[in-house]
Order: structure tokens, then C-alpha cells, then sequence
């Protein structure tokens, strides 16, 4: 059975934020923030606490007032409406379920405040309740349920009264990680069935990348860069959004007089980048490149043409179960780490002299932070 | 033999000898606080008009007494009325009060200490100056006169147990009701009152008692024709010997006894429900 037909759900509808701003006094929240989420689309505010995403969220929600700027849903303006008259379902951190009611209460609550029938109310709340697979816990309180189940109360009673657009405040924090990643393919699976837009607040970059179209990453009330996970995670465009979405290691470059080609700071070794690179103003930079892109090798092996390296000393092997993480000292104050994925380990040891190479294309050249980075390895 | 020693050890060590004694103080500590006003149940049945304890014969005529006597049944619904008024609108003040302190604000600690003040300030001093304000008012001896009173009293009581009941509850449940659709009255109304209701009914319990046995604004405010329970047991005790006052003491301890113990039930169904 198609349940969307069947729930009657219409489908999402777009949300733009313009120039969102949040200040309290000296303090800013939210600066500048633009950001538009399309019919259906699944947009994740991914960023550190503080960050600015939850006061992002609430400010959609209706919770928080804008200092200025403008929210606007399906093309009309909602700033000016009360919580309760905006319409979008929303998903608590800790799930807010009413701990009075029943399982089947807190679902109803929505459908009793917009008057409906008693027996529409039933099928709908039901409906609602199989959706998230708890058609058989309907009169358990919230107590007598556990953590995933609470989760998914509350995420059936944010979307049975139909909801345009589902907020989500980092629904699955409480939960522990087998937990967590199916419910990240439940709420995926819902996000399909139902077609409604969904906005999605998390600090876990892996949740970001497996769950979303788009993620938008927040640093300090601001968005750093919006894209598809492959385009934030391949094609980072600032050094925090690389750092913060999975490991990363960076090395501190200074530009050269040849186009495409920077010099490693400290080593005087030349790293080849990408083509269509564009050296940024300034003198330093620093080029970002992810553990697994790297290999690593005995010393002194020929390698391909055309690609980079850099000779160093294994310090330590840290095994990962899945893969395993090797670093490598090469100069005092620079450090890079090696991801092998099991079954691809390379024959070296701690000890071991290596060479590390990579291929240009799977280096990044980003604008230097504004103090002199220490190059680190693994983040 | 291993087994039924294993199964020993755990007894052994329920009895040991620290716990006895602690047992035995607090039962020393029980009786000491107890049997001072457990003496006046005895004194209620005595035969003789006499305060002597113990009694040497046995008699209800003060319980016959309390009955017939107009004097004390008046007293008693007096006190019955203003003590549920005072309850009333202490709770009603009390609790608006811990939900308009939640949050943060500039002179939240001021408010919080004059809240709780009427616990601290002497009760004479607070007599003193309710009665130099109520005469010129002509609110003496009057219902409204002692309910006023009287919930000043109280409203601590509500405060304090209401504030209580709202920490412990979620902070973002209202804000789920209102993106729910239901608008912040509404949200109040079936989300957050019945939440806070135990902790109310706790608070109104003690608002309750705090006025029936309020005895030194009570001198200041009654009149002849308007007096409350407690004065009219000091004026019985100060002016004849006469051991119906021990009858009546013996009611109302009784009475407090039951709605203390009714208000224990509801605390720990309120934890059961919730915990």
C-alpha cells in the first residue's frame, strides 16, 4: 500500500530563510544566515554547539523571535505567527512527550486541537502509530517505553496532523549507536514515504552524510559552506568545514611562481594540486587531503608519475577494526595520518621509513586560518 | 554447608550493631516529638475538670461538651471556611508566582526572598502590622480580613512545592503543544496543570494548615462574634479549666493527622507516576 496516498499527506513545501540574525545584547547567535530548503528535500543544519543551528531551528519553529530578517514557507512570510499557527511538526531533543498521556494521546493532542472527528482521529493516530512500527504500543505511557520507541511516538505525533515541513532538533543524541543508525534509516524511510520537507539539526557528521540531500555547515552562528554531502566532505571550501566532517590532514603551503604547483611550508617539497586550482591571495595556504586518500609505502619504491609525496617515519599503527589509521612523522611539525581499509593494509610498520602519495586531484587548497596553522595530523 | 553460609552473611550484616542504634534513636527521637501531644488524647477523656494527667476516672462529657456548646462549632466552621478560603486563594497566588519566576530576570533573587518571607518575618511582627493596616480599613474581624491574612501565610507553602513540580518537569513540553497547534493558554490548560496538580494540591494542603492553626494573627483579628478554632482553645485554656479544649485538641489532631497522611499518598503517587 502506498501510505503516502493513504495517509493523504500532501508533499513538502519550500522554507527560505533571508538574512537571519539573532543577537542577544553583545552576544550573536545567528548571523546572516540564507539558506533555502526545497519541496521534500531532506536539508541537515550540521555544526558544533554553539554553532548557531538549534537557534536556527527554533527560529523556524517559532520559539525564538528573529533580531531581522526573513523566514519565509511555501513563498509567504511566517514571522509574524505564533507557534502554534505555523503549521510545521517538530521533533524534541529529549521528545517532549506528554508524560500524562498515552502513546495514543500525545498523537491525538495534535488532531484534538485542530477539532477533528473522534473516529478520524482514530484511524489517523493508528495510522500514524504503524507508520513508525508501534501500532501495538498505543496505550503505554511514554515511562513504560523505551528510548527508541519514546523517539518514535514523538515522531508520529509530528507528522499526523500532516505537516508541511518536519523540524528535527538532534532527535537520536539520546540514543546508543546500533539504536541510533536504524533510526536514521527509519526516519530516511519516512522522509520518502511521506515526501514532506524535513530540516534536520545534528552535531554527528556521519549522521549529515548518510541521512541528507543537502547539509548546511554552521561555525559560530554562521553557514559555512551548504552542499551535498560529497560536495561538503570531497570539495570542502573552508578549513573548519573540512576539519569538522570526518578527519582530514592539513599541510601549510606557500605559493610558487608555477601555476598548480605550492610548496610544502618548512620543507621546501613541491605538492602538485588540481588543475583548475586557484591560488588564494596572500602568502600561505594550506592544502587538505583526507586519510584514505593517502597510501603509504616502504621508502625508496618507484612511484607513479604525476603524483606527490612525502617521506616520513611510522610512529604509530591504531587499529580500527574496519580499517586501520597509520601515522606518519615528517618533519617535526608535521604529522599526517594514513587510513588503510582492512584487506588493503600496505606492508609497513611502526618504525617503518615510508613514503606517503596521493594524487593532486584529491588535494584541496584552502585560504590559510588567520593564525599560522600548526600543521597537525588527524584531526 | 557453602551455600547456607553465603546465604548468612547478608543477615548477619543487617543486624549489626551501628543500625540498631540508629534504629533505636530514631524511635527515641519519634516518641520525644509525639508523645507531648499524644498526652492531651488521655486528658479528653478524663472524669474530673481537672488538666491532672494521668486522668484518675473516665467520661465523653467534654466530647458532649465540644458538641453542644454553639461557642466551639462556630469556631470550628470559622476556621473551616477561612482556613479553605486562605487554601484557595494562596494556592491560586502561589503558584502563578512559580511560574512567573521561572526563567531568568533582573531582581529575580528579591523576589524570590520576599516570596519566602513570610516564613521568616516573627508571626508577631507580621500580626503587629496586619492589624495597624486592617483596623483603619475596618478589615478586623472579618472573612476577607482573615483570608487576606491568612494566605500570606500560605502562599510560601504553594511557592515552594509548585516551584518544585515545575523543575521537574520538561521545560520544552509547552513548546511541543504550541508547535502541535495548541495555543498558550490551552497548552496550560492540558499540558502543564495537570503536571503541576499534585504539586498544587501538596502546597494547598499546607496553605490549609498553616491557617487553621494560625492562632497569633488570629488574636489580632477576632472579634466576638467572629473567632477561630485556635483562639477560642487559647481563651478556653486562659480563662477556665476546662478539659473540653483537650477534646478539641484531640479533634483537630485527628484531623491534621489524616490530611498530612492524605498528602503523603499523593507525593508518592506522584513519584510512582513519573519516576
Amino acid at each position: 500500500m502506498d501510505s503516502r496516498l493513504h495517509m493523504g499527506i500532501r508533499s513538502g513545501v519550500a522554507l527560505e530563510l533571508e538574512a537571519l540574525h539573532k543577537r542577544y545584547g553583545d552576544y550573536v547567535a545567528v548571523e546572516s544566515v540564507d539558506l533555502r530548503a526545497d519541496p521534500g528535500e531532506f536539508l541537515t543544519l550540521l555544526g558544533p554547539s554553539g554553532s548557531g543551528k538549534t537557534t536556527t531551528l527554533n527560529m523556524i519553529a517559532g520559539f525564538v523571535t528573529p533580531s531581522s530578517g526573513r523566514i519565509q514557507l511555501d513563498g509567504g512570510k511566517i514571522d509574524h505567527l505564533p507557534p502554534h499557527k505555523r503549521n510545521i511538526g517538530m521533533v524534541f531533543q529529549h521528545y517532549a512527550l506528554f508524560p500524562h498521556m498515552t502513546a495514543f494521546e500525545n498523537v491525538a493532542f495534535p488532531l484534538k486541537q485542530r477539532k477533528c472527528g473522534g473516529a478520524e482521529i482514530r484511524t489517523r493516530v493508528l495510522e500514524a502509530l504503524e507508520l513508525v512500527g508501534l501500532g501495538d504500543r498505543a496505550h503505554s505511557y511514554p515511562r513504560q517505553l523505551s528510548g527508541g520507541q519514546q523517539q518514535r511516538v514523538a515522531l508520529a505525533r509530528a507528522i499526523v496532523f500532516r505537516p508541511s515541513l518536519l523540524l528535527m532538533d538532534e532527535p537520536l543524541g539520546a540514543l546508543d549507536r546500533q539504536l541510533r543508525e536504524h533510526m536514521q534509516m527509519e526516519i530516511k524511510r519516512i522522509h520518502v514515504e511521506l515526501g514532506i520537507t524535513f530540516v534536520y539539526v545534528t552535531h554527528d557528521q556521519e549522521e549529515a552524510l548518510t541521512m541528507s540531500d543537502r547539509v548546511a555547515i554552521f561555525n559560530n552562528g554562521r553557514i559555512e559552506q551548504v552542499g551535498t554531502a560529497s560536495d561538503v566532505y570531497d570539495r570542502p571550501r573552508t578549513l573548519f568545514a573540512a576539519e569538522f566532517l570526518g578527519e582530514s590532514n592539513s599541510l601549510s603551503v606557500a605559493r610558487t611562481c608555477q601555476p598548480g604547483i605550492a610548496v610544502v611550508a618548512g620543507l621546501d617539497v613541491p605538492v602538485r594540486l588540481p588543475e583548475d586550482t586557484q591560488m588564494p591571495a596572500g602568502d600561505g595556504a594550506t592544502v587538505v587531503i583526507r586519510p584514505e586518500r593517502l597510501r603509504a609505502m616502504p621508502a625508496g619504491l618507484e612511484r607513479s608519475p604525476g603524483t606527490n609525496a612525502l617521506r616520513g617515519v611510522v610512529q604509530r599503527v591504531v587499529y580500527l577494526g574496519s580499517a586501520r589509521r597509520v601515522d606518519v612523522e615528517v618533519s617535526p611539525w608535521i604529522h599526517l595520518s594514513v587510513r588503510e581499509q582492512s584487506g588493503m593494509w600496505s606492508p609497513v610498520q611502526k618504525g617503518d621509513a615510508v613514503d606517503i602519495g596521493w594524487h593532486p586531484g584529491d588535494s584541496v587548497l584552502l585560504e590559510q586560518r588567520t593564525a599560522p596553522a600548526i600543521v597537525t595530523g588527524a584531526a | 554447608m557453602t551455600v547456607a553460609w553465603s546465604a548468612r552473611i547478608p543477615v548477619m550484616r543487617r543486624v549489626r550493631p551501628g543500625r540498631v542504634a540508629l534504629i533505636a534513636f530514631v524511635v527515641l527521637v519519634t516518641v520525644w516529638l509525639l508523645l507531648p501531644t499524644l498526652a492531651v488524647i488521655p486528658l479528653s477523656f478524663a472524669g474530673a475538670p481537672t488538666f491532672r494527667f494521668p486522668p484518675t476516672s473516665w467520661s465523653t462529657e467534654w466530647y458532649a461538651n465540644l458538641v453542644h456548646d454553639g461557642r466551639w462549632i462556630r469556631a470550628f466552621v470559622t476556621s473551616l471556611i477561612v482556613a479553605s478560603l486562605s487554601a484557595i486563594v494562596a494556592t491560586v497566588l502561589g503558584t502563578a508566582a512559580a511560574l512567573g519566576m521561572r526563567g531568568r530576570f533582573i531582581g529575580r533573587q528579591v523576589m524570590f526572598v520576599l516570596l519566602l518571607a513570610p516564613m521568616v518575618v516573627p508571626v508577631v511582627i507580621f500580626a503587629v502590622a496586619v492589624y495597624a493596616v486592617f483596623l483603619p480599613w475596618g478589615l478586623t474581624g472579618t472573612l476577607p480580613g482573615f483570608v487576606a491574612a491568612h494566605c500570606v501565610l500560605g502562599i510560601p507553602f504553594v511557592f515552594v512545592t509548585v516551584a518544585a513540580g515545575l523543575e521537574g518537569m520538561d521545560p520544552r513540553l509547552t513548546d511541543a503543544a504550541a508547535s502541535l497547534g495548541a495555543s498558550p493558554i490551552k497548552a496550560f490548560r492540558v499540558i502543564t496543570l495537570p503536571l503541576i496538580a499534585p504539586s498544587m494540591l501538596t502546597g494547598a494542603l499546607f496553605a490549609f494548615m498553616a491557617s487553621f492553626d494560625e492562632t497569633v494573627v488570629s488574636i489580632f483579628l477576632v472579634t466576638p462574634a467572629r473567632r477561630t478554632l485556635p483562639v477560642t482553645m487559647y481563651e478556653s485554656m486562659t480563662r477556665e479549666i476546662d478539659p473540653t479544649v483537650a477534646a478539641a485538641a484531640t479533634v483537630i489532631f485527628m484531623g491534621t493527622t489524616l490530611l498530612l497522611i492524605i498528602g503523603v499518598l499523593v507525593q508518592a503517587r506522584r513519584r510512582t507516576s513519573h519516576g
